[in-house]
């Protein structure tokens, strides 16, 4: 089948002929030959078919193709666009004006066409302009509510040092935005005065650099004029009022993630008061206690999480969305791991129990689920719904001796190398134990049938949990099979054990996370436990200890399975 | 009319978001740089359609401008050769994939890993023609994006075509 034969007419049309006849794009005789022959040629047609087959192949693998997609940022793009508008519109009046000067007529026809212009584009950046300012800024304000809320669904605090200058008057404070926090002593060198202006503004000294509270002073403002200015660091929006005691207000969104970094209050007849950042971090932290936190626990500010009142109906998607958020905050404080936390649902509430007894972790696992509605801490989870994990390495009725122990002193060299070595060998275990029994909690809570009946946000934020929480099993596990191997593959060498080769032909290509979860722990557990039983004195149930060449060949291929199927072979992900 | 207009096409932003997103990380954009395309692809509609160009369909419209703006932004950061050298195995590796449901799961699974083996062994170029001829658009249109004939376009897809047909029983 190629393009010379069929053009001598001595054989078939080439795939790509046919392709392109597939696709309607061949036009006169070329069109007519090649579909006078396929219909007269069984080889040429059944070439069509696997053409055509072969792209639906690719077109389904594309389409099941998961990937984490993240939520698309309409408001960000409206404000891009309304941006461009704005930006945009003057754009082609100058070109016409423009043109319209380049005309050839006498000096005094051409100098009343542009200023009758000029006073069109004035009119139209007075009357027609003021509005989209107004909706810009609107946008803008509303983006930079959107950065706000999503910074505490992420359940980080923005600190900020900042500085309030008046006249003299100049007093900096830290002042931390997005949680709970505690009201700050009021300083005595803000006057009565000076508070009632800055009520007036909408300024709350423990946060007053917040976004919402300049767009609720805007909103509260019967008829204002707005301007939006963009300048190398931000968006500075401006609100006037004339004639009010307050008569200008203005804030600065910073461009990279609509964060307030100044803000100004002009006040008729007084110097302006200006608030401006000095430094800032994101944290997850609670503040040092050197912070002047006197007094009960106040809001931050207006966008500040709330738990509804608890008469309030909740529907399930809320209960799912609450449960969710709370495994998601434990995940990134590690408490899914090493607190070994139980959830459930019961009374339209969220329930958790954990098991840490370090009072740091405590805190930050209470101050992490009390930003999350309809999230409360119970005593214990009810026996009905437990799901208990499986011991480790319960102490059974008979004392063994480790048979590989000489050996690996022999290998380390001494005492403390050994003990070093098994200090490691149980931390890095107990973590992997702990990280895979997390995972495999969570594709209990979540299996494939569950995940498909959750709204596709809440499926795409399981899948992403998910894959975190697997991706660090993947990295800690290798670490830990790592630190065996070296050990393992010489002890095995000394007692002439093969490697158990490569089993990937025994293991599945690609399996659902959640049957990868429920795999990896028993082969964790095997090997943890094999090479406890080889290296440490160890209670068993056993009478008679397995002998030591079983235990190795055990250890290999547990360790074998999980070289290649943890960490190398494919996850699939639920349908999102 | 500006206001209409830009909530119909952060209309189209939301519907068509997702699709994108994959097209572009299947191509070889990184999520920053996707997102990125995808808003400064749907900045350019917005001021197409704005000044009174009629568009058939967004969505074809929306890949060939954001092909080019890719293009544009791999020569501007001089990785001239990173479009026809994508990593392509390493981002087949890192795919996700997920198969329909109840009993042929474990077939389609099984087809799954064929397929995946299999786009593996393509060439770069045979891998985005397919990627953009995927996503509906003609083979005409692939060859102006890529400034190649028809002929070489429809060679190299045929040539896929088939590929994926034959290796995708095989593998």
């Amino acid at each position: 089948m190629n393009r010379k034969e069929w053009q001598d007419r001595k054989g078939h049309p080439p795939a790509d002929l046919l392709l392109l006849h597939l696709e309607d794009e061949l036009d006169g005789p070329a069109a007519r030959d090649v579909r006078a022959h396929i219909d007269q040629c069984g080889t040429c047609r059944l070439t069509c078919e696997e053409l055509e087959l072969g792209m639906s192949r690719f077109v389904a693998f594309r389409d099941t193709a998961v990937l984490p997609v993240p939520a698309p940022r309409p408001s960000a793009l409206h404000a891009r666009l309304i941006r461009a508008e704005t930006e945009g519109a003057p754009v082609p009046l100058l070109e016409r004006l423009r043109g319209m000067l380049s005309i050839n007529t006498p000096g005094r026809i051409a100098f009343a066409c542009s200023a009758a212009t000029l006073c069109l584009v004035i009119w139209i950046t007075v009357f027609l302009g003021a509005p989209r300012q107004s909706v810009y800024a609107s946008q803008l304000l509303d983006d930079a509510r959107i950065a706000s809320d999503s910074l505490m669904a992420h359940s980080k605090v923005l600190n900020q040092k900042i500085r309030l200058r008046r006249g003299n008057l100049v007093i900096e404070r830290n002042v931390h935005h997005g949680r709970l926090t505690p009201m700050q002593a009021q300083d005595s060198r803000i006057d009565s005065q000076l508070q009632q202006e800055l009520d007036l503004a909408h300024v709350n000294l423990n946060d007053p650099l917040n976004a919402g509270d300049f767009a609720e002073w805007r909103s509260s403002l019967p008829e204002h004029a707005d301007s939006v200015k963009e300048t190398s660091q931000g968006f500075v929006i401006t609100t006037r009022l004339d004639g009010a005691a307050i008569r200008e207000g203005s804030i600065i969104l910073s461009r990279s993630d609509w964060r307030a970094i100044a803000r100004s209050v002009e006040v008729n007849g007084e110097a302006p008061i200006e608030i401006s950042e000095v430094s800032y971090d994101l944290s997850d932290s609670l503040p040092s206690k050197s912070e002047s936190a006197i007094g009960a626990l106040v809001k931050s500010g207006p966008s500040s999480v709330v738990a509804p009142a608890a008469t309030a109906e909740v529907s399930v998607l809320d209960l799912e969305t609450s449960e969710l958020d709370l495994r998601e905050a434990f995940h990134s404080i590690g408490a899914d791991v090493s607190a070994n936390p139980e959830i459930w649902t019961a009374d339209q509430t969220v329930f958790f129990h954990t098991s840490t007894q370090k009072p740091g972790e405590t805190a930050a696992i209470r101050k992490a689920a009390s930003r999350i509605p309809h999230v409360e801490e119970a005593g214990k989870q009810p026996a009905r719904l437990a799901v208990p994990l499986p011991p480790f390495n319960e102490p059974g009725s008979y004392a063994t001796t480790p048979p590989l122990a000489g050996e690996l002193q022999a290998k380390l060299g001494d005492a403390q190398a050994v003990s070093t070595f098994l200090e490691s060998f149980r931390t890095r275990s107990s973590h992997v134990l702990a990280e895979a029994a997390a995972l495999e909690q969570l594709g209990k809570r979540y299996p494939d049938d569950k995940i498909k009946t959750l709204p596709p946000d809440l499926r795409a934020r399981v899948n992403r949990l998910a894959a975190s929480m697997l991706s660090s099993l993947q990295h800690d596990s290798s670490d830990y099979v790592k630190s065996l191997s070296p050990v393992l593959d010489d002890m095995a060498h000394d007692l002439n054990i093969p490697s158990p080769g490569d089993n990937s032909s025994s293991v599945p290509g690609c399996l659902p996370w959640q049957d990868n979860a429920t795999l990896a722990e028993p082969h964790l557990r095997d090997l943890t436990k094999d090479v406890s039983l080889l290296l440490m004195p160890s209670q068993t149930d056993e009478p008679d200890p397995l002998p030591a060449s079983k235990l190795m060949a055990d250890s290999l291929k547990a360790r074998s399975f999980l070289e290649v199927h943890l960490m190398s072979t494919c996850q699939l992900f639920g349908a999102s | 009319m500006e206001e209409q207009l830009a909530g119909y096409v952060s209309g189209l932003y939301e519907e068509h978001y997702a699709g994108l997103f994959r097209h572009l990380i299947l191509s070889g954009s990184t999520a920053a740089e996707a997102d990125d395309l995808i808003q400064e692809g749907f900045l350019r509609l917005f001021r197409h359609l704005g000044s009174g160009h009629p568009v058939d369909n967004p969505r074809w419209w929306l890949v060939k401008v954001m092909h080019n703006l890719r293009i544009d932004d791999i020569r501007k950061r001089k990785r001239e050769f990173a479009l026809d050298q994508p990593e392509l195995t390493s981002m087949i590796e890192q795919m996700r994939t997920t198969g329909p449901d109840a009993e042929a799961e474990i077939i389609a699974r099984e087809e799954q890993v064929r397929v995946q083996k299999a786009i593996s062994r393509l060439a770069p170029r045979q891998y985005q023609y397919l990627l953009l001829r995927a996503e509906g658009l003609k083979l005409r249109e692939i060859a102006e994006m890529f400034r190649v004939t028809v002929q070489t376009v429809s060679e190299s897809c045929a040539k896929a075509m088939l590929e994926l047909r034959r290796l995708g029983d095989e593998s």
